[in-house]
């Protein structure tokens, strides 16, 4: 079992060895690979996922995309902080 | 039939049951015993087929069972196209058949190694088993949990 991460600003996220992200050209989507299953992804995860390199933090990561997309920093980084957490409870992301 | 067909999405996923020979007796298995035998299975040529088929249907993972899927010789074969082809591959293995080499090898290719739906008494034997042989990508399915850290 993963243990528990909790996902804040000083988190660095990256996908684990078995998750792959993955353009799906025939349903013109973006999707998340994992064992047994897959996420497919809005535009806004395909943001974050793309993001988690394994280099920036979740503060580098809300400060890009709030100046990328001209949004307000605080909702970005709550939105950033609520999807991987979702995403590493799940076990597709790590940090 | 009806006049207006019902629209059918590609499948996402498709399990292939390479082979229907084990040497394992599992009582919660349900698949067939060596249904065909080896000599009427599918080669590796309409296998690879069967694979290039299924990418570009839009099959984005496929899942390698049996039978042992580890008995067909040619198994790194068609895992290997179809990780070219870009497929997310998952094995479905008991492990027992394959030595270290063989594991690291297809451990380098596949997207995820999982071992069956596996019952108390067979955890504990598989847990006893493949520290001898560093095996690193086992997950079981049943219950999400690797048992050795990577």
């Amino acid at each position: 079992m993963a243990a528990a991460v909790t996902i804040g600003e000083a988190s660095v996220p990256h996908l684990p060895r078995g998750v792959r992200l993955k353009f799906d050209k025939p349903r013109d989507q973006w999707v998340l690979l994992a064992p047994e299953r897959m996420f497919v992804l809005d535009d806004i995860a395909l943001e974050i996922v793309k993001c988690c390199d394994g280099k920036a933090s979740v503060a580098a990561i809300a400060d890009d995309l709030s100046a990328r997309f001209e949004a307000p920093r605080d909702t970005v980084a709550k939105d950033v902080i609520i999807l991987l957490q979702d995403f590493a409870e799940k076990g597709v992301v790590a940090a | 039939m009806n006049a207006a067909s019902p629209h059918i999405d590609p499948p996402l996923a498709m399990l292939i049951e390479l082979t229907y020979r084990c040497p394992l007796r599992c009582p919660y298995c349900s698949n067939p015993l060596e249904m065909t035998a080896a000599s009427g299975e599918m080669d590796t040529g309409q296998w690879l087929g069967v694979i290039e088929e299924a990418a570009d249907m839009g099959v984005l993972q496929i899942h390698f069972s049996g039978g042992e899927p580890t008995v067909r010789q040619d198994l790194e074969d068609m895992v290997g196209r179809a990780e070219v082809l870009g497929i997310y591959t998952n094995l479905i293995t008991s492990g027992v058949l394959i030595d270290q080499a063989r594991l690291e090898g297809l451990a380098e290719t596949l997207g995820q190694m999982g071992g069956p739906r596996i019952g108390p008494a067979m955890t504990n034997m598989m847990q006893a088993m493949p520290r001898s042989i560093t095996l690193h990508a086992l997950v079981l399915f049943s219950t999400g949990e690797s048992i050795f850290a990577p």
